[in-house]
């Protein structure tokens, strides 16, 4: 796996649990990123964010800026290097963080087998191991949120998918 | 949704626009404070029509596209909110696999500086809809604190028109007391109603028995301060600019360093920390168990 290097940083590594608090670990070295994850590197060692866990970034301190990464259970707190590049680092996560309520693959599957013409509940719920209440909750959201329209899926969720060529080929697009 | 075929050297490359971003963004709000009596005009405007000609919004245009943010529309300006669209947003473009997510977050902030340290408001800004998210525009909406807003929009005169209307003055009367136009302090009067400082039957609400009790000294304490320059475009400009070639020289400051990593060397931090989770976990039960 390839990593580049973003800068050189401190950071500290907090596993907490409730109120429970400890290990923590302090520690210098290099902030790397790869397509997927986050890296800190030092003595040889290599510890790793994955960014589908990633769940807050938060700036905790203003001046210099310290960085807080949060993953279930744990807390990385990233200090030093150039100011600017940690709030660019972080910009560049945000989007990436997991936030409470976000179900996007599940209601896009749905969408793709909708505009394919796969509409009953039933099947989809089968097809993608979705509870049918759940398929259902995921329909009225889509409706409400104007990405299915009498019965059709809208330009803004072809907008929304339109990334996936295959999908789109399919679609006659 | 986050498509990993992206490439790491995209990535990359959006991490250094976005750090000169950052970097054009603190240069800019650091010398651009703006005199309160032109963000006055802003919060007393009475509509988008109104807002949008100010000198003040006509100024965060021109900043945030010379910062290199996008150019700002205002839609809808209420007392204590605004909703703008970004046209022509460059930042959009950074983030070219992530669908279905807002993205836009580096204007959300710089947005929310500004407005807190150059204008004195704080306000809490979001994204509310993005083009990345499938929306048709990226839209932001400015939550300003209502009694920042309150300090600033209302200046020392509207205090008197507050002091006469306590004494159950009238329009006239008012009007003689200050030496001012009917037609002006009727204008006033509409806005202190606007602000639900006074009602609808000239009364003072309970809002404005609150500013009147509480929020006039500060109003004095904050009129006293010396006014910072608002320094001129090209001035601001030239100090963007300068940053930009900072941010270039961070930039490549660690540029093309890159690594293999053996899987063998790797801590995932994300699966200790499942573990101490289970560890923490058995503690509890173990301390529960000791308890009973």
């Amino acid at each position: 796996m390839k990593a580049q290097k973003v800068d050189d940083v401190k950071f500290e590594i907090e596993k907490e649990h409730r109120d429970l608090k400890f290990d923590i670990l302090k520690k210098e070295g290099g902030l790397f990123l790869s397509l997927s994850n986050l890296f800190f590197k030092s003595d040889q060692k290599w510890y790793e964010i994955p960014l589908d866990k990633l769940e807050k970034i938060e700036v905790v301190q203003k001046d210099p800026p310290k960085l807080e990464f949060r993953i279930p259970s744990m807390k990385i707190t990233v200090m030093g290097g150039y100011a600017e590049k940690l709030l660019a680092l972080r910009h560049l996560l945000l989007p990436y963080v997991k936030h409470e309520g976000d179900e996007e693959e599940p209601l896009l599957a749905i969408l793709k087998l909708w505009g394919l013409g796969i509409q009953n509940i039933n099947t989809i719920s089968d097809l993608l191991g979705l509870k049918y209440s759940e398929v259902k909750n995921y329909i009225e959201d889509a409706e409400n949120d104007g990405l299915i329209k009498d019965g059709e899926i809208t330009e803004k969720a072809k907008r929304v998918l339109k990334d996936d060529g295959d999908y789109m080929k399919a679609l006659g697009a | 949704m986050v498509n990993k075929n992206g490439g790491l050297a995209r990535k990359m490359a959006a991490l250094g626009k976005l750090t000169k971003l950052e970097s054009a963004i603190n240069a800019a709000i650091e010398s651009s404070k703006v005199p309160e009596y032109e963000t006055r005009k802003l919060l007393k405007a009475r509509n988008s029509n109104q807002a949008k000609n100010t000198a003040v919004f006509q100024f965060i245009r021109n900043l945030f596209s010379k910062i290199g943010l996008g150019i700002l529309y205002l839609e809808e300006k209420e007392n204590f909110r605004l909703i703008l669209v970004n046209e022509d947003n460059k930042v959009k473009d950074m983030y070219p696999d992530v669908k279905g997510k807002k993205t836009c977050y580096i204007v959300a902030d710089a947005l929310s500086d500004f407005f807190s340290e150059d204008l004195n408001i704080p306000a809490d800004v979001k994204e509310v809809e993005c083009i990345n998210a499938g929306d048709e525009v990226c839209k932001f909406e400015v939550d300003l604190q209502p009694l920042a807003v309150y300090k600033i929009a209302l200046d020392e005169i509207d205090d008197k028109i507050i002091g006469h209307v306590v004494k159950d003055d009238n329009l006239d009367e008012i009007s003689d007391y200050l030496e001012l136009p009917e037609e002006e302090v009727k204008y006033r009067i509409d806005i202190l109603k606007s602000y639900h400082i006074l009602g609808s039957d000239m009364s003072l609400t309970k809002i404005g028995q609150t500013y009147h009790k509480y929020g006039q000294s500060v109003v004095d304490e904050i009129s006293e301060q010396k006014e910072p320059p608002w320094k001129t475009m090209s001035e601001i400009s030239q100090v963007i600019a300068d940053s930009d070639s900072l941010a270039e020289a961070i930039s490549s400051s660690v540029s093309n360093e890159e690594e293999e990593i053996e899987s063998s060397e790797v801590v995932n931090l994300a699966s200790e920390a499942e573990k101490s989770k289970s560890f923490a976990q058995l503690v509890s039960k173990q301390l529960k168990k000791d308890e009973d």
